[in-house]
């Protein structure tokens, strides 16, 4: 059993293309049967009607030597693709935290737009957004 | 009503309970369902000398109840080479022919391959497959009809089942029984694409949903 937290800096999520991400796990396993150490993964992915993409970013390693702990981390993000939600299609950008010997694994949502929040296709289709013809989805 | 209010009402794809990652987590064949359990499948299927059919008719989980198959063989050491395919794919490419040829069990392990949606090959190239997978261990099929190998079990969906899934997918959802027996009637049963139907229902915001 393993209780994995993830923190950023930021309280409200809301991140911006190019922005540094940081962070901190904090991790309090029972019984550690050897130390392949954590990962911290920073990806997106899609969820929605059709098959799911999930692309990953970069990964950290967290040097877990001792059964509790914790580890900052630090991420520049990209570009794009920018947090999106609409009828047939979510992007959404996700960290996930986890001990290597466990399957257990803590994930922390977050939006990346140039607004911070959530581009949101149904008002788009309804002409209250300018056009985003350069999102790319995966 | 105002396009506001209208928004409201739409489920975003990331809430939808019909998403389709959820789907194919809750959408598995149980063999309870036709009154048996997973060791008597697999013991039928040992009885079959591992060559068998899983039969049904489309969206009735044969796809997934393979993947739970799979899933059983490999921790009984057996090693699985699996093929797909469909209305899109509907041959055997060359890498297929290769790795069924190159792929090999060991004194410990047995080799079993998976054709998913065995009704799509035509009876020349069924024919070179089961040739080349008669080789190994065990061959397991996918098919719409009973034909090419002994049956090992039949999926069927049922009204009951689509609206259990319905319920265990979106309990906040309030839909109407009348609503989900005409979306099973008018998909003939295909589970999948029923239960897309009630995800577009959401999305459109016909009925009140998570988001």
């Amino acid at each position: 059993m393993a209780e994995l937290s993830i923190k950023t800096e930021l309280d409200n999520l809301a991140y911006t293309p190019g922005e540094t991400l940081r962070g901190e796990v904090t991790w309090e396993i029972d019984v550690m049967k050897n130390s392949d150490g954590g990962e911290i993964r920073l990806f997106y992915y899609t969820s929605g009607k059709g098959t799911q993409d999930v692309e990953m970013i970069k990964t950290l390693a967290v040097d877990a030597r001792e059964p509790a702990g914790s580890q900052k981390f630090e991420f520049q993000l990209p570009a794009e693709p920018y947090s999106f939600s609409g009828k047939l299609v979510s992007l959404i950008w996700a960290l996930e935290f986890q001990m290597l010997e466990s399957d257990e694994t803590k994930r922390l949502e977050f939006m990346m737009s140039p607004s911070g929040r959530e581009i949101d296709l149904y008002a788009h289709a309804e002409g209250k957004l300018p056009s985003y013809s350069n999102l790319k989805i995966g | 009503m105002t396009g506001a209010d209208h928004q409201m009402m739409k489920t975003r794809a990331r809430e939808n309970p019909f998403a389709s990652e959820r789907v194919e987590r809750l959408l598995v064949f149980e063999p309870e369902w036709i009154d048996l359990n997973w060791s008597q499948v697999m013991k039928r299927l040992e009885d079959l000398d591992y060559r068998a059919a899983v039969v049904g008719p489309h969206g009735s989980g044969k796809t997934t109840l393979l993947r739970k198959l799979k899933t059983d063989l490999v921790q009984q050491d057996f090693v699985v080479e699996s093929v797909f395919l469909n209305e899109q794919k509907k041959s055997l490419d060359e890498s297929v022919w290769q790795r069924l040829a190159r792929i090999d069990g060991d004194s410990n392990k047995k080799v079993m391959v998976m054709l998913d949606g065995a009704e799509q090959l035509s009876w020349r190239e069924w024919r070179r497959f089961r040739s080349a997978a008669y080789r190994h261990d065990g061959l397991l099929i996918t098919r719409h009809s009973a034909g090419k190998l002994p049956v090992l079990l039949e999926t069927e969906t049922r009204l009951e089942m689509f609206m259990d899934f319905t319920r265990r997918l979106a309990p906040d959802v309030g839909f109407e029984d009348v609503v989900l027996k005409r979306i099973f009637t008018s998909t003939q049963g295909n589970m999948r694409e029923a239960l897309w139907q009630c995800y577009d229902l959401l999305a459109e915001g016909s009925v009140s949903g998570a988001g």
